[in-house]
């Protein structure tokens, strides 16, 4: 187990280099200046130049890139030009946020999704299966802020059960706080968790495991808890890792939509300011999250799937 | 055989399989019995219902297949195969892995791949008495040693696809035996097995139904597994009872089918090393195909006009025996000599 986690680690590390590095050329490449943007519109060349020289971009891109990872080592992100304070910090405050948001959506989309997609399995013909074909042609069909602004509409305002946005500081109306937005980027990923838990679920009932315990007498609880949903939970599980990209950039609009001081918006603010720095920091966590989500799941789903743990 | 009332008794079964919007008749008043601790082998080719009689018996049907008429006595108690009530369903589903378990052809997809192999045992174990789970882990260690697992201990946290295809099936029959059943229903057992194997597990067999005194039916298509376990015999063709025999070496000495002599002339044979192994010529009908009188009848060699006009009524000679054919063989001149003996 532990060397197979040693080396599940060691391959994430080309892939955050390379998260790192996208990030930068990207970033770099990209057109606009930031020094005459933090400058403004009639600042003179000369003062322009002299703050290139300060920021250390008047130096060569590969120079710059070096300048950059030697940074990043140190576990030191750089300033932001915007905020004018270390990004590091900055992403303290915010990334926890983001984070408590993600995690909130996935255990909705799972609360949510396992009880329809067990119940439109076992009752085809019933109302749960009914749910499940409007809400996955609804759902599907409508971007992310549409149905966060219609669940603001109807839930925050006309019936006004949860609130129409913000952070609030104590911990319990903040938890209430994120319910909506959570809700709404759970319902994003649901459709597709749902499909694929009754696929494995639909699989899994015409097994011939299933038929074998029932044979031993074994009743529909357990056969649905111990058999059914123990194995088509491997699965669930790992769309819900693979989905986590999504709910990550779920998190981006909708923190928009929410007014929720997290990573997402910071993550605009810097691409509206050609903040380099704060983008490419937000870019890299955002790519880190999700590395660390894939090594998560992997651990995961080798702790419910012994086959896993082979190779 | 005692000459107190069946274990089991089956009569008049009958199933109808939907495929693809055609009705098919998969099994046709089917008719047999088994009395207590005894083993009889349900005999066919495949397609014959042999593993759809076992599952309808335990309603275990798939979906697409339904029972249209059956009734089943079980030590002493009655029930209706085709019974679609919540009831009648009930009653059925008790009887599982209580009175009646059963063993399943591959054992590789049987077992859940993802929970070890000792906990399904447990389960078994649990159904029939309320135990705390680790007594019936003890006990799904001893019988995993009943059925020759050797160092349980070890196996009993094992996973399905880490035991070979031997363990498996040996877990299996612990499963079976688990709720100390009176009949244990073993569709084809040691088919996904190689020949070594399989007689391992076969003396398992032999010795467990010493030890439990539980009636086995056997499936299978191999009449030398069915010469070496058996008892009793019943012969299937296309869903049909050809003949049944309450003492196997009567019939397989004097076949008085024409399906059963060409069945028994069709197996392999020492003393015929060398000769030509005969084969039944064509091949059994589709079941939406199926001739109106016997099914045999378009490959059968003593074939009459009449064979293809009507059901045959039931023959039964003597005791025990029981032979759906217009035209018996009459001079049944076994060539094999499959008996008990020959071990």
């Amino acid at each position: 187990m532990l060397r197979w986690l040693v080396r599940r680690l060691l391959l994430a590390v080309p892939v955050v280099w390379g998260v790192v590095t996208i990030s930068f050329v990207l970033m770099h490449l990209s057109p606009g200046d930031p020094a005459r943007t933090a400058l403004g519109e009639k600042a003179d060349a000369a003062s322009v130049a002299a703050l290139r020289h300060q920021w250390g971009l008047d130096k060569s891109l590969p120079l710059q890139y070096l300048d950059y990872l030697g940074q990043l080592v140190h576990g030191d992100l750089g300033q932001s030009l915007y905020y004018h304070s270390s990004i590091t910090s900055l992403m303290w405050q915010r990334l926890p946020v983001t984070l408590v948001l993600i995690v909130f959506s996935a255990i909705l989309a799972v609360l949510i999704s396992v009880p329809l997609a067990s119940r439109s399995t076992t009752k085809p013909n019933g109302a749960a299966a009914l749910v499940v074909r409007l809400f996955n042609a609804v759902i599907q069909g409508s971007p992310t802020f549409f149905i966060g602004s219609m669940l603001i509409l109807f839930l925050g305002v006309r019936v006004a059960i949860f609130p129409a946005g913000g952070y609030p500081s104590s911990l319990g109306s903040r938890a209430w706080a994120l319910v909506l937005p959570a809700l709404t980027i759970a319902l994003s990923i649901v459709p597709l968790l749902v499909r694929g838990l009754r696929a494995a679920m639909i699989e899994s009932y015409s097994s011939e495991y299933v038929t074998f315990a029932r044979s031993k007498g074994l009743g529909t609880g357990p056969i649905r808890r111990r058999y059914v949903l123990r194995n088509a939970g491997i699965s669930g599980v790992s769309i819900l890792g693979i989905q986590v990209g999504a709910l990550a950039s779920g998190a981006l609009v909708i923190e928009q939509v929410f007014a929720i001081p997290g990573m997402g918006s910071m993550l605009m603010t810097g691409i509206l300011n050609r903040d380099y720095a704060l983008v490419q920091a937000c870019t890299l966590v955002f790519g880190l999250i999700v590395v660390v989500v894939y090594l998560v799941t992997d651990i995961v789903y080798a702790r419910l799937d012994p086959r896993a743990r082979l190779s | 055989m005692t000459d107190r009332a069946p274990l089991l008794d089956v009569a008049d079964l009958s199933v109808k399989l939907q495929v693809g919007g055609t009705e098919l008749h998969a099994l046709e008043h089917v008719s047999f019995s088994l009395g207590y601790g005894e083993a009889r082998g349900l005999v066919g080719e495949s397609g014959s219902g042999k593993s759809l009689t076992l599952r309808a018996l335990l309603g275990l049907l798939p979906p697409n297949a339904t029972v249209t008429s059956g009734r089943m006595t079980f030590d002493g108690a009655e029930f209706d195969l085709a019974g679609t009530s919540r009831s009648k369903r009930r009653r059925l589903e008790r009887l599982r892995g209580t009175g009646i378990s059963m063993i399943f052809q591959e054992p590789s997809v049987a077992l859940n791949p993802v929970i070890p192999v000792g906990e399904q045992i447990v389960d078994a174990v649990m159904r029939r008495d309320r135990m705390r789970r680790a007594e019936a882990r003890d006990y799904a260690i001893h019988l995993m040693k009943l059925v020759g697992i050797h160092d349980a201990e070890n196996k009993v946290d094992a996973y399905e696809f880490e035991l070979s295809g031997g363990l498996k099936q040996r877990v299996m029959i612990a499963a079976a035996v688990a709720s100390k059943p009176k009949l244990i229903l073993c569709d084809e057992p040691t088919t996904a097995l190689d020949v070594t194997v399989q007689q391992q597990i076969l003396d398992v067999f032999t010795d467990l139904r010493d030890e439990l005194d539980a009636g086995l039916l056997y499936v299978t298509h191999d009449l030398a597994v069915v010469s070496q376990l058996c008892d009793s015999v019943t012969v299937l063709y296309s869903g049909n009872v050809m003949e049944s025999s309450a003492d196997l070496r009567d019939m397989f000495d004097a076949p008085r089918h024409p399906y059963t002599e060409a069945l028994l002339r069709s197996t392999p044979d020492v003393d015929r090393i060398g000769r030509r192994l005969y084969s039944i010529p064509g091949s059994a009908p589709s079941l939406d195909d199926r001739p109106r009188g016997c099914p045999f009848a378009p490959r059968c060699e003593y074939r009459h006009d009449d064979c293809e006009e009507a059901r045959v009524p039931d023959k039964s000679t003597s005791s025990g025996r029981e032979v759906h054919c217009l035209h018996q063989v009459q001079q049944g001149v076994s060539r094999v000599a499959l008996t008990k003996e020959a071990r």
